[in-house]
């Protein structure tokens, strides 16, 4: 009997909350008219399976907390490469807006860059600088500091 | 705010998060329901006569009568 009453409890324990109340109160109801001692043991003996692993384990399979994690840690990682690369390509599109000024120094196209700052923005930024002057080959400076992801 | 796998969830996967609380809510109120039943049914024990009470754990000593009482209410096959 102890593994049909697991499942009973898997059952129920499956049930959505509306269900679970049309469905199993009648039947306590009936079985409390009955024999209000045997039910408290049935209650009882459904209550003490709801803390098993093994239900707990199949309730929540529903929504594999371990799958999802690795689907979150999988799913940031990808937002956050296309974070990466949709700033990147902003602030390469910022850099260069602010570069085409003529009077553009290197700050003002750092600072169009946005929050992607570092040593590899003001590394493009002072070599972006030099390309107004027409000495430097942009496309080849942003493929060396900004990696191309769209590839 | 430090991240964690709640709040990687949260931020990557909002709809199966929130669908895991309401779960885990649903889980909870099942229990709490039958968990009040149950005080329901403890009362109305302590309250029946002597006579109605041992007859009742009378039966329940049997193999047959809790077999016929307890299987069966929700799942047949087993």
């Amino acid at each position: 009997m102890g593994s049909n009453i697991e499942a009973q409890a898997t059952k129920i324990f499956d049930m959505d909350n509306t269900t679970f109340m049309k469905t199993v109160f009648p039947v306590l109801e009936k079985m409390r008219k009955d024999n209000p001692s045997a039910t408290s043991d049935y209650i009882e003996a459904l209550l003490g399976q709801s803390s098993h692993e093994k239900l707990l384990g199949n309730l929540f399979t529903v929504f594999a907390p371990i799958d999802i994690y690795a689907g979150a840690k999988l799913g940031a990682k990808v937002a956050k490469g296309m974070f990466t690369y949709n700033a990147g390509k902003k602030a390469v599109r910022d850099i260069l807006a602010e570069a085409k000024k003529p009077d553009a120094t290197a700050a003002d196209i750092t600072a169009a860059a946005g929050d992607l700052r570092g040593s590899a923005v003001m590394d493009v930024a002072n070599n972006l600088q030099k390309s107004v002057s027409g000495t430097l080959d942009v496309e080849k400076q942003l493929t060396v500091h900004i990696p191309r992801t769209s590839d | 705010m430090i991240d964690t796998p709640w709040s990687d969830q949260a931020k990557t996967f909002p709809d199966i998060q929130a669908q895991n609380i309401k779960i885990a809510s649903d889980f909870g109120t099942k229990r709490e329901a039958l968990q009040t039943f149950k005080e329901n049914v403890d009362t109305d024990v302590a309250n029946q006569s002597y006579f109605g009470r041992g007859v009742d754990i009378l039966k329940g000593a049997s193999q047959v009568y809790p077999e016929a009482k307890f299987r069966g209410n929700f799942v047949y096959l087993i």
